[in-house]
């Protein structure tokens, strides 16, 4: 369970997150939708916890788990840097044979000797996906996770999201541009503009009938039927 | 073409000395490389860790905490050796220690001046990487402590060069080792107290030759910091 009440940052003279209340339930899968600069990612941040709010409270039932836009990549093999994600979790073989299991989830398993830094944006990606699905988590907080991926390899991933949440019973939160990628992983959808939440409800409900003239606006771009 | 000759025999005195078994000279490698190593090592433990820390960290007087470092990076070697000479000195708060005039005068000298440099220059490498390694590493769950680490770990290739400037300041330096060790023949002197003392006594060929074999010692120094950071750079690339 996530619960947000009276979240306020200030981030710049012209940029203020304001969120009264939001509660979002176990298992849920919510995906956050808006222009950029509309603060989802401060938003996940402050979830996250590596921002500090000015005022009001967060709290996440479970463990939590994180995934910036521009992930770090570790120097050393991507193995290391899928074992990092174990956070000591798992040692010696166990943590070898975990990471290998997460990479060959994104397909990179023939690539964990490499250097992380020798991967492409897209594998740097799914080699950062796999670091974090290697270890149980309640909860997923994901920004733009997928930004960098090829149409065939989101696809999968998403498919693989899917079956992380569903499986371990976690809670998703999910920040995108892409409408299909927003329709296919989530059961709720948040659409967010200049630091307020505009729409928030069942992913389908919000599409097809928009409470606010801001968010039928927005859906319009999307053009989905 | 003079100039040519007198180099010359100036690095022939050199390595006769250095291989002409001149007990004196060699007692003074010794308490270079000793001295040197020891406040080097010393300030690295204290200096990279806590400029690490400060690089990674956002606290409250931050900004304080680097102009007060860097301000110190300046600190003059003589009111650095001032400080522990009072400090250690007979009457001074230690005195009954009775470390005046000894390797570990210096050695706490040199701590005082290359800590600053260690730490400072730790903030300013350590700050370019910490912001995404530490949003990254907290996401994942990695607390404070082991996100220093890893920050250490990611910097290994530039701390090493810290490392190196520190030592470099550490061999070179004269005001600071001369006052707390006083240049006692076989027990505080080093290259450059020495090179001092002879070039005061006008004795130029053994204060040029010191000089060579004190650079000698940085090369040597400086190749190992060399290899082991394209040894790195072979692991991370």
């Amino acid at each position: 369970m996530i619960e947000i009440s009276n979240l306020r940052k200030q981030y710049s003279n012209d940029f203020r997150l304001e969120v009264d209340e939001l509660n979002i339930n176990d298992g849920e899968r919510v995906a956050i939708v808006g222009p950029n600069g509309s603060g989802k990612s401060t938003l996940l941040r402050i979830l996250a916890g590596t921002i500090a709010p000015d005022s009001g409270g967060v709290k996440i039932n479970g463990e939590s788990v994180f995934l910036p836009q521009n992930p770090y990549c570790f120097q050393g093999s991507v193995l290391r840097n899928v074992r990092i994600g174990l956070n000591g979790s798992a040692k010696g073989r166990d943590s070898r044979e975990a990471a290998l299991e997460a990479l060959k989830r994104v397909e990179l398993e023939k690539y964990s000797g490499k250097k992380a830094s020798g991967l492409s944006g897209g594998e740097a990606q799914r080699m950062t996906l796999a670091r974090m699905l290697v270890k149980k988590h309640e909860c997923l907080l994901l920004d733009e996770p997928l930004a960098a991926v090829d149409i065939e390899f989101c696809r999968k991933l998403e498919n693989l999201l899917l079956d992380f949440c569903v499986g371990n019973g976690c809670t998703m939160l999910i920040s995108t541009h892409l409408p299909v990628q927003a329709v296919s992983l989530s059961t709720k959808i948040i659409i967010m503009n200049n630091g307020r939440i505009e729409e928030f409800g069942n992913t389908l409900d919000v599409i097809k009938h928009p409470n606010t003239k801001w968010g039928k606006m927005f859906l319009e771009q999307w053009r989905i039927d | 073409m003079r100039s040519n000759i007198i180099m010359i025999v100036y690095i022939k005195q050199a390595f006769s000395l250095l291989f002409g078994g001149d007990r004196e000279l060699w007692q003074i490698i010794g308490v270079t490389v000793r001295m040197s190593l020891l406040s080097t090592l010393i300030s690295c433990l204290i200096g990279l860790p806590l400029g690490v820390a400060a690089g990674r960290a956002n606290f409250r007087g931050k900004g304080l905490f680097i102009r007060v470092t860097n301000t110190l990076m300046g600190l003059p070697p003589v009111v650095a050796g001032l400080f522990v000479f009072m400090l250690l000195s007979r009457s001074g708060p230690f005195g009954s220690l009775k470390l005046l005039f000894s390797v570990t005068a210096m050695v706490i000298a040199q701590v005082i001046l290359i800590t600053p440099i260690i730490t400072g220059l730790s903030v300013s490498i350590s700050s370019s990487k910490a912001v995404r390694l530490k949003e990254t590493a907290a996401g994942l769950g990695i607390g404070s402590f082991r996100q220093v680490l890893l920050l250490l770990s990611e910097c290994r290739v530039q701390l090493i060069s810290v490392a190196l400037t520190g030592f470099g300041r550490a061999v070179s330096e004269v005001g600071a080792v001369q006052l707390v060790g006083g240049n006692i023949q076989f027990k505080t002197r080093v290259m450059t107290t020495a090179i001092m003392l002879e070039t005061s006594k006008g004795n130029f060929e053994f204060a040029v030759a010191l000089g060579i074999i004190l650079l000698l010692l940085a090369f040597i120094f400086n190749s190992v910091a060399y290899i082991m950071q394209e040894k790195f750079n072979d692991r991370n690339q």
